[in-house]
């Protein structure tokens, strides 16, 4: 098991930029396998700029998958709002796919389980959640489910805006409905 | 450890050289990305072979999944296509076969598969990996190292051979770039890569550029490694382009060939007798900021180096 467990460590450690100063610190890795030797590379490497390179990768490559997939939300919440978000998200949750898609609504779903003071933050998470879950890959002859999204203001009120890279005002009328969303036979969106 | 000091491992360069790999000689490869295609349709002269990512062009359910391996239909009819022409070559990054907790043979199920269906002449992937436990499977996003020891090489030499068995084309692993390097390994990289060749049987894709990251970042000697290199392993070259950031040079696929890659692919072209192909990579968001006729040299500066070393390119008879 040790040389799982040295590349478990090595992964949280390109991952996790707070466990990687702890490790360069000193801070303890008993909770891994390690031979005396890996506890050494391990240590070694924490502290090694070509890890943080690395480490700076990944983070890229994350982001950029968010930031591609969730243009409203980020419009909405704002880069400095979402870099901590995104922090907070990866403090709990490993990269765990190459795919785009996948990511961007893994972290959906950890956005919508937020508190948010914005009026009209889970309606758009929960909007732009939809839409991916409808382009997710599936196997051939399964359904796509349509998704249904809550919102609590008129949705023309707080899309519009965002889809020309504005925040919506305070204006947005305040109007409970549900939207339904489905693939046609083209595979393009459908409302109702 | 009780290695001898140049850290060859002991027992396996002693083993005798499995046969090599014999692969057609199918001259100049150009990497798929979906933004180049437009590129290849209007181009396709200029390159030789098809070299593409797999996990490019599926989707992947993850392990287990009845279904796992979903294709993107546009993609598929686009290679499809092209394989009437000329030899569509796939270049892994998905089987992770360094990872220590488990190995994927519903990924090498899916290579067979792949190799019923587009008949390619050998396949790769890369010696590195990206998946590990950590309260799950994660994926690194990123190919990382395997540490060069005596532990790492036994499992990875096993599984290509089991690749080998499975997927009846020559297999092929890739030199790996990385920005930092593990302590006390029991082997230098070149020693690692031709007592895996051996004792595996899989061929060499001998990646210049990552070579020349290594040589840049971790100030490794390429004249020596090359030096060192089993020749008769390589079977593929891979040509790239780089950018620096944070004082390091990154292997990003983002432009020409660096000068010093290009004096290495002299250097080895006269020398790898089983070689076949040169692949040059880009991704596909560099490719309008490149532009269409920098790509055009690129090909073509290695289709002349290619003429000059070696025959005439095997075209696919549809």
């Amino acid at each position: 098991m040790s040389l799982s467990a040295f590349q478990s460590a090595l992964v949280r450690m390109v991952s996790d930029a707070t466990w990687r100063e702890d490790v360069r610190t000193g801070g303890s890795l008993a909770a891994f396998d390690l031979s005396e030797r890996e506890t050494r590379r391990l240590r070694a490497a924490a502290g090694d700029p070509g890890l943080a390179v690395t480490a700076t990768l990944v983070r890229s490559f994350r982001l950029g998958k968010v930031l591609n997939l969730l243009p409203m939300t980020r419009t909405l919440l704002g880069d400095a709002r979402l870099g901590q978000e995104v922090r907070c998200f990866w403090a709990v949750q490993p990269p765990r796919t190459f795919y785009a898609l996948d990511e961007a609504i893994a972290f959906a779903e950890y956005l919508m389980k937020r508190n948010w003071a914005s009026p009209f933050a889970l309606e758009v998470v929960t909007f732009e959640r939809a839409l991916l879950e409808l382009r997710r890959a599936r196997p051939a002859g399964e359904g796509v489910p349509a998704q249904e999204i809550s919102f609590c203001h008129d949705p023309r009120d707080v899309l519009g805006p965002l889809s020309k890279g504005q925040r919506p005002g305070k204006r947005a009328r305040v109007r409970s409905c549900v939207v339904r969303a489905s693939l046609d036979e083209r595979g393009q969106v459908a409302w109702s | 450890m009780g290695l001898p000091e140049s850290g060859r491992a002991v027992g396996t360069t002693a083993l005798p050289r499995p046969p090599a790999p014999s692969v057609p000689k199918l001259g100049v490869g150009l990497g798929y990305q979906p933004e180049l295609r437009s590129f290849m349709e209007r181009r396709p002269d200029e390159f030789d072979f098809l070299e593409v990512v797999p996990e490019v062009v599926w989707n992947d359910l993850g392990p287990g999944h009845p279904s796992r391996y979903v294709p993107d239909a546009e993609a598929s009819a686009f290679l499809e296509a092209q394989s009437h022409e000329r030899y569509v070559i796939p270049h892994s990054m998905g089987l992770s076969i360094g990872s220590a907790h488990r190995f994927d043979r519903e990924h090498v199920e899916q290579m067979k598969r792949w190799h019923e269906w587009l008949r390619f002449p050998w396949h790769s992937d890369h010696l590195a990996f990206h998946l590990a436990e950590l309260d799950g499977e994660a994926n690194a996003n990123l190919t990382l190292p395997i540490a060069l020891d005596r532990e790492a090489l036994q499992m990875v030499a096993g599984r290509a051979a089991e690749v080998r068995r499975t997927v009846p084309t020559p297999f092929l692993l890739e030199n790996n770039a990385s920005y930092f390097r593990l302590e006390q390994q029991d082997f230098e990289e070149v020693d690692f890569l031709n007592a895996l060749t051996r004792g595996s049987g899989c061929g060499l894709l001998l990646d210049l550029h990552n070579l020349y990251v290594n040589s840049r970042n971790l100030g490794l000697d390429w004249r020596t490694f090359l030096d060192r290199l089993d020749m008769d392993s390589v079977v593929e070259v891979h040509l790239a382009g780089g950018m620096e950031m944070d004082g390091f040079y990154l292997d990003a696929h983002s432009g020409p060939t660096p000068e010093p890659v290009w004096w290495m692919l002299e250097a080895v072209l006269p020398q790898c007798a089983n070689l076949g192909g040169v692949t040059f990579e880009l991704f596909g968001s560099w490719y309008e900021p490149m532009g269409e006729d920098a790509l055009r040299r690129q090909l073509a500066r290695v289709r002349k180096l290619w003429s000059r070393h070696k025959p005439e390119p095997v075209r696919r008879v549809a």
